[in-house]
């Protein structure tokens, strides 16, 4: 190289190559000097602006986060004597987009430029912003071929097979995440047994045509039976993706639908659940065999008329069944619908639940015909009622701990005067036995006695005071509402019991501000009351009716039973707290009670029916026209 | 019985917070004669507790801060070996199975027969009698044996295996004249006059076996 250019005093270099020529290159050719300001530029690029880059440190062009790499390369430019590849950005002062430039720089050894750096420079910015597209592209495809809710599979094209590519997450689940095993695989071992697919997806890379197919396959994964349906698409230039629908759940619903097609056609000939087909303008009744054996007839072997079927029925249950049936028969209700009690032949009680609809009216709407079914359910309401009584139990215990707490602490409490007093009184006893005693010391012990008999009968009330305040929470109440909350928590144990609860509930019951969880303890207390109070009564008479009237601005709820009654000696005491007259009572209920609904400014009572049993009353003040708050 | 309370640190020791019961409990202990402490609440009873003292302790279980448990279980980590009755307000088995854990002699539930309870108190201090007078007569033993020099502790030792004189003077290495002398000032030390009593009575300071 023979470039004559002196470094500090000809600003102007001469050309070392043709100027013409340098100046025609793509890449723009920059001389440095030591110091790196620009001595000489084969031409300017547009971005840069009318300013003059010579004299300008080349650096500056440098953005500044990669000045250090710049550097380095220059660096090992000087320390190695040969060319140094860096790429540098910039951002030129026209406000253009940055450019991109990769720069070799060559120091110079010989010759007047020794000590400069021949920089040739090429604008890879456009190159970049392709490389970053295709990126972003590539990024893109491969966010919706991992999002693709169906199980997709590539398949690379090659001479003579498809090579199984690579798959994308919707596929990992489908075969147990053992897919991944099976990347490199060919077409051929993949569906080594299924030829249909096999060339189905042959055709789809020849004939570059998507292809639909359905096959039943065995997982090579995971070794299930499956259907599936299988979409191949030709991708350019040289692959297929699978997508793969499994229609197995499908496959499976439609032979179920099927199977109760072909069950329907012999529902009434093997019917479990006796069916019956009712001709009513007749009566009779054409059964299948099970409804014969429910009654405990052979089939077919006795004429089932209607009135032979209902003599079956239950007579506490008839007149109910009568009148559901009716009304079905009449058109008022849609079908018939009732759970009653079937005495057997054999005098066994069954519980079932009937079925059915009117099939054909005359031109009159009167009924021809009804179908229907009874179904057996008494073993079904046993473990109902079974699960009901450990449940009822459950209940029991769980309030009787919490009563057995409240039991202990109250022991604990009467237990200590109840103990002075019995050692003040043996001590004493013995004082006198032994003649060793003064009288005034004998006044003393008794004065004591009776100050631990006092303090028993504290105990007792702060005990009172104690319940009456316990979390009360008042809220405006709908009293019906609570009556029959109560009633619903009663009616496991009723039917258990056999107790028909009833209700005679006031139209207009208004509003009272109650702690409705309290008012429902009283209300469950004398609910259990009188269901103990029937107990041994005939299952006809065990009925006991909750009862709600309006009383002017009062609500009067009343639970009468039929029961034995109280005397008067056991009515003036029955709200004593520890009265009771049960062998297994605390004698706390009633004593709650009255607490409860005195704190509520209410009143309780009881009362003897005219005709017979008692009923326990109370009276709650209701809300005024304004929202106002009954006193705590 | 009460002879058995004649030592000046012996009481019936009632622990009870309920002032209207110790007050009680201790009338009716009195009015037999019996001599009362009492505490009301466990830390005071432990802080005064001397392994000196004899008779037993009436505790109920049911306190605030230490429970009468806690008090039985801080007596045997001290080894206040005093007989313990508690007494409790619901005698639940799991509350009788710690107290009995918990080293009670005996547990009485709320509400009881007085009778009852002077009773036990008897039987516990009777108990404790017998108890003391074990560890006294243990104690004599041992200062017993403290007197004996080591030569004569050889002997003795030799002597209950059943050894013969001749056998015993081969072992120690000494003439069979000199064993009988060691022998005969080792019974005299012990208080024995026979071989058999110098058994039974050794059998009570070490339990054999």
């Amino acid at each position: 190289m023979n470039m004559a250019m002196p470094p500090e005093s000809a600003p102007t270099p001469q050309p070392f190559l043709s100027h013409d020529l340098v100046g025609a290159l793509p890449e723009y050719v920059v001389i440095t000097r030591t110091d790196g300001r620009i001595l000489w530029i084969n031409r300017v690029p547009p971005e840069h602006g009318p300013e003059s880059p010579i004299g300008q440190n080349a650096i500056d062009y440098v953005l500044p986060e990669l000045r250090e790499s710049y550097r380095a390369a220059f660096r090992r430019a000087t320390e190695s004597g040969t060319p140094q590849e860096v790429d540098v950005a910039w951002d030129p002062p026209t406000g253009a987009a940055r450019m991109w430039f990769s720069v070799s720089i060559t120091p110079v050894r010989d010759g007047e430029l020794t000590g400069c750096f021949v920089l040739v420079a090429r604008d890879i910015t456009q190159r970049l912003r392709l490389e970053g597209a295709l990126r972003d592209a590539q990024a893109q495809f491969r966010v919706h071929f991992n999002s693709h809710p169906l199980p997709t599979f590539v398949f690379r094209i090659e001479r003579d097979a498809l090579i199984f590519h690579e798959f994308n997450t919707a596929a990992l689940p489908f075969t147990n995440g053992r897919i991944a095993e099976m990347i490199g695989f060919t077409d051929a071992r993949l569906w080594s047994d299924d030829p249909p697919t096999l060339d189905a997806i042959r055709r789809c890379a020849r004939d570059r045509v998507g292809v639909r197919h359905v096959t039943d396959y065995r997982m090579f994964t995971t070794g299930e039976q499956k259907r599936l349906c299988l979409y191949f698409a030709y991708v350019p230039p040289r692959f297929v993706v699978a997508y793969v629908e499994d229609l197995t759940e499908q496959q499976r619903a439609l032979d179920a639908l099927r199977q109760s097609e072909a069950r329907a056609r012999s529902f009434f000939d093997a019917a479990i659940d006796p069916l019956w087909d009712l001709d009513l303008v007749h009566g009779s009744v054409v059964a299948s065999p099970s409804q014969y054996r429910l009654l405990g007839y052979e089939p077919n072997k006795i004429d089932l008329s209607l009135d032979r079927y209902l003599s079956h029925i239950h007579p506490d249950d008839l007149p109910t069944v009568q009148a559901k049936f009716d009304a079905c028969v009449r058109g008022e209700q849609p079908f018939y619908q009732s759970e009653h009690r079937l005495r057997t032949r054999d005098g066994q009680w069954r519980r079932i639940v009937a079925r059915a609809v009117v099939v054909g009216r005359d031109e009159q709407e009167r009924a021809l015909r009804m179908v229907g079914y009874d179904r057996d359910v008494t073993a079904e309401r046993e473990a109902e009622e079974r699960a009901q009584r450990i449940l009822a139990q459950h209940d029991h215990l769980a309030r009787m701990s919490s009563l057995g707490e409240m039991a202990a602490a109250i022991a604990h409490e009467l237990n200590q005067p109840l103990a002075a007093i019995v050692n003040y009184a043996e001590a004493t006893r013995r004082r006198l036995e032994s003649g060793a005693v003064a009288s005034d010391e004998l006044a003393d012990r008794l004065a004591e006695i009776a100050r631990m008999g006092q303090r028993a009968g504290d105990v007792i009330r702060r005990l009172r005071a104690v319940v009456g305040r316990r979390a009360s929470q008042p809220a405006a109440t709908d009293l019906n509402d609570t009556i029959r909350e109560s009633l619903a928590l009663f009616e496991p144990e009723a039917r258990l019991a056999a107790v028909h609860l009833e209700t005679a509930l006031a139209p207009d019951p208004g509003r009272a501000m109650v702690d409705a969880v309290q008012i429902q303890l009283v209300l469950l207390n004398l609910i259990r009351n009188a269901m103990h109070a029937i107990a041994g009564l005939p299952e006809a008479e065990r009925r006991v009716l909750v009862r709600s009237e309006r009383c002017g601005a009062t609500l009067r709820v009343a639970v009468v039973d039929r029961g034995a009654g109280l005397s008067d000696e056991v009515m003036a005491r029955v709200f004593d707290p520890f009265f009771t007259t049960r062998p297994d009572g605390m004698g706390i209920g009633l004593s709650l009670a009255r607490t409860i609904i005195e704190s509520h400014s209410g009143r309780i009572g009881a009362e003897r029916n005219v005709g017979g049993g008692c009923a326990f009353w109370f009276i709650l003040p209701l809300l005024g026209g304004e929202s106002r708050q009954v006193a705590e | 019985m009460t002879q058995t309370l004649t030592a000046k640190t012996a009481a019936v020791f009632v622990v009870d917070d309920d002032p209207d019961v110790r007050r009680s409990v201790a009338d009716l202990l009195q009015s037999d004669d019996l001599p009362v402490r009492a505490f009301d609440c466990g830390q005071a009873f432990l802080d005064a507790a001397d392994p000196e003292w004899c008779g037993c302790v009436l505790v109920d279980v049911r306190m605030p801060r230490i429970s009468g448990l806690e008090v039985l279980e801080e007596m045997n980590r001290r080894g206040l070996r005093l007989p313990a009755i508690i007494l409790t307000g619901h005698g639940d088995v799991p509350t009788a199975v710690r107290a009995l854990r918990s080293g009670a002699n005996d547990f009485l539930e709320k509400p009881y027969n007085p009778r009852d309870l002077l009773d036990r108190v008897h039987r516990a201090l009777a108990c404790d009698a017998e108890r003391r007078a074990g560890l006294e007569l243990r104690q004599q033993i041992e200062s017993r044996l403290a007197a004996l020099s080591q030569r004569e502790r050889q002997v003795m030792e030799r002597v209950i295996r059943g050894e013969p004189n001749k056998s015993i003077a081969a072992a120690l290495g000494i003439t069979i004249r000199t064993v009988e002398v060691h022998r005969a000032r080792m019974m005299a030390k012990l208080g024995c006059e026979h071989i058999t009593e110098l058994v039974r009575m050794l059998v009570q300071v070490e339990p054999p076996g």
